[in-house]
């Protein structure tokens, strides 16, 4: 059980280059948080940092109130799992999974009651006297997250620990990873690009970019009131559509967006919309006609992307149910909100709270 | 990769023949030259049979103090071993210590510190023998084991593959050791040396040839028959001081000298075969 703060934390490369930029971030006992961004956003390196596997420019790095930036990651009571899993390539499961109590000089029997719990743990006891090198892709991917295990450690981190797996392993693996996270307790930072991983395993999500904090909340938070534009594409598959223009002059067929807004629309805007908000029908029938143009069916559901009359970006369609449109077919868009409405610097305008069920009426 | 082509396989075959029987007949040779009597080798002709003196030179070589040497067969042996085994062991130690710190520590200067080990490449034992055997009668290690080995210890070319390998290691490995709680020592005792394995076993047979074949520095610095190597003796016992060189010891002489690199490769060659047949990683 612990908790762990970051204040105000940045890094520096030699180079000059700055990576982090005062990252402020309080985790609590037991909880789950997922730092997502894009590739080089910076989120492998905060968690290294953690790690004490990085050097910290500036700032702390805090667990159970005390300032660890001086500690070795041995000293540090953290375990973590590493993307490519690093299982000691030469050693048994059994020895991979002792060998930090070995190191703690742990006595034999108590190493080997606690590898065999942990094994039962994780359904690898039949897999003890293998080499890494005869287990599967998920068997190794246990063994990396028994190693973390054993040792009952203050803070679990995770780097990516699944992209290396399939998918429907990763889907288990996840389901699984959560369940134990939280049968154990133990505090967590889960770093992954995958916004669905994020979203379904995080307590609370952070949204990282280019070295900064976007935003920190729950995932459905995130997904209803992003606070940047990036959260907003980010966050929720298929992508949020946006539409960008100036808010002296927006097209007309948008419906009554700026009522939407308790701040006063200046310069140029990008007006969000969630491809789940937008309903096909006839044309003539919505807001403004297009064209579909391309047709992705799922299943259950089919995504089409359609280009609006007159504009040039495409709307990003989702469309239920398994009879689907032809992909050159005139269509008619029913835009039917929340709208997201971002200002220049990507920063989130505040909205007034949507009346239920209000009907959007056609622009004359 | 195998091909079903019958001509290939018989030209293949003929060529590997050809080759092993280059290679072979010199010790074929040497081999049956040493059972023969002396007289018969003075005849001219090597009968390309064994001969009758059995392994009575063999024994004249291993129980009597070698001729122009002073020192038995036996002794010249341990005193190879002795430096072979040095210069083996010594070099695997510091080119390992020396790529472990090149690849898994950030310390100053360090590529020109890698860049200074490979031009030593550049600098055999040859061209550095004065300024060497200066430094070693300085140090009063002249004629004596440490005087034998030292010189020969630093090995570039183990320290530049010992490198390579390490850099084909996850940086992962270290790090998970490190959150493991390992110390740099541990980290290298439990992973490192046990996956160089193999590695370690293909160089210590080339060091150890390389340290038993040494010829010119032992010439130079052993003076006296207790530390004498058999491959220099072996020059000593055939220079003809009075009438003509004592071939059949000398052919004896030469088999013994072969046989320690025999059984280096034909122990380390299981190291390599089991190597090779559970590759790690």
């Amino acid at each position: 059980m612990a908790t762990l703060e970051l204040r105000r934390l940045r890094k520096r490369y030699a180079g000059g280059a700055e990576v982090l930029h005062d990252i402020e971030l309080n985790i609590d006992h037991g909880e789950m948080i997922v730092v997502v961004g894009p590739s080089g956003c910076g989120k492998s390196t905060l968690l290294r940092m953690v790690a004490g596997l990085e050097t910290i420019s500036s700032g702390e790095i805090v667990i159970n109130g005390e300032c660890v930036n001086a500690q070795e990651p041995a000293e540090r009571d953290i375990a973590m799992v590493f993307q490519n899993y690093a299982l000691y390539p030469h050693m048994s499961v059994f020895d991979n999974l002792a060998y930090s109590l070995k190191n703690r000089r742990t006595p034999k029997d108590e190493i080997s009651r606690r590898v065999n719990e942990t094994a039962q743990l994780l359904d690898i006891a039949a897999l003890l006297d293998r080499k890494p090198r005869q287990l599967s892709g998920g068997q190794r991917q246990r063994v990396a997250m028994g190693r973390a295990v054993i040792r009952q450690p203050q803070v679990f981190l995770f780097d990516e620990p699944l992209s290396n797996l399939d998918a429907s392993l990763r889907v288990q693996m996840r389901q699984d990873i959560r369940a134990l996270q939280k049968r154990l307790d133990i505090t967590s930072l889960y770093v992954t690009h995958d916004q669905t991983e994020a979203m379904t395993m995080a307590d609370r999500l952070v949204v990282m970019n280019a070295g900064r904090i976007e935003q920190i909340g729950t995932p459905m938070t995130l997904f209803r009131k992003p606070a940047t534009r990036f959260v907003a594409g980010f966050i929720g598959s298929p992508a949020m559509n946006f539409l960008s223009g100036n808010a002296g002059d927006l097209p007309g067929w948008l419906p009554r967006v700026p009522e939407e807004t308790t701040e006063p629309l200046t310069g140029d805007i990008s007006i969000g919309i969630r491809p789940e908000h937008i309903a096909l029908t006839t044309p003539n029938a919505g807001q403004i006609d297009g064209h579909i143009e391309l047709v992705e069916p799922l299943g259950s559901e089919s995504l089409v992307h359609v280009r609006p009359t007159g504009h040039e970006s495409r709307l990003v369609v989702r469309h239920v149910g398994t009879e689907q449109p032809d992909a050159g077919q005139r269509t008619g868009l029913n835009l039917q909100g929340p709208f997201h409405l971002f200002d220049h610097h990507g920063q989130r305008l505040a909205t007034r709270p949507r009346l239920a069920d209000t009907t959007c009426s056609m622009e004359p | 990769m195998r091909y079903h082509r019958p001509g290939l396989d018989v030209a293949a075959h003929t060529l590997l023949i050809i080759g092993a029987l280059a290679f072979m007949l010199p010790v074929i040779l040497a081999v049956l030259a040493s059972t023969q009597s002396p007289g018969t080798l003075f005849s001219g002709t090597l009968p390309l049979s064994f001969g009758t003196s059995g392994l009575d030179h063999y024994m004249t070589l291993l129980t009597e103090p070698v001729r122009g040497v002073g020192v038995p067969a036996w002794r010249l042996m341990l005193n190879s071993l002795l430096m072979a085994l040095g210069i083996a062991v010594g070099k695997l130690t510091i080119a390992m210590l020396a790529a472990y710190a090149l690849v898994f520590f950030r310390f100053p200067f360090r590529r020109c510190c890698f860049w200074l080990i490979f031009m030593t490449l550049m600098l055999p034992i040859e061209v550095r023998i004065v300024p060497t055997y200066g430094v070693v009668a300085e140090l009063g290690l002249l004629d004596s084991y440490p005087g034998l080995v030292l010189p020969l210890l630093a090995s570039a070319t183990a320290t530049f593959l010992f490198r390579q390998f390490f850099l084909t290691l996850p940086p992962e490995l270290m790090e998970a050791a490190r959150i493991d709680g390992a110390g740099p020592w541990r980290f290298f005792i439990d992973i490192l040396l046990p996956l160089s394995r193999t590695n370690i076993a293909a160089l210590f047979v080339i060091m150890f040839i390389y340290g038993w074949n040494q010829y010119l520095w032992p010439l130079v610095t052993i003076t006296s028959a207790d530390h004498a190597t058999l491959v220099t003796s072996l020059k000593r016992l055939t220079i003809a001081t009075d009438g003509t060189p004592p071939w059949h010891l000398a052919t004896a002489m030469t088999v013994l000298a072969l046989l320690p690199p025999v059984v280096v490769i034909i122990l380390m060659q299981r190291w390599f075969i089991k190597g090779l047949v559970d590759t790690e990683k």
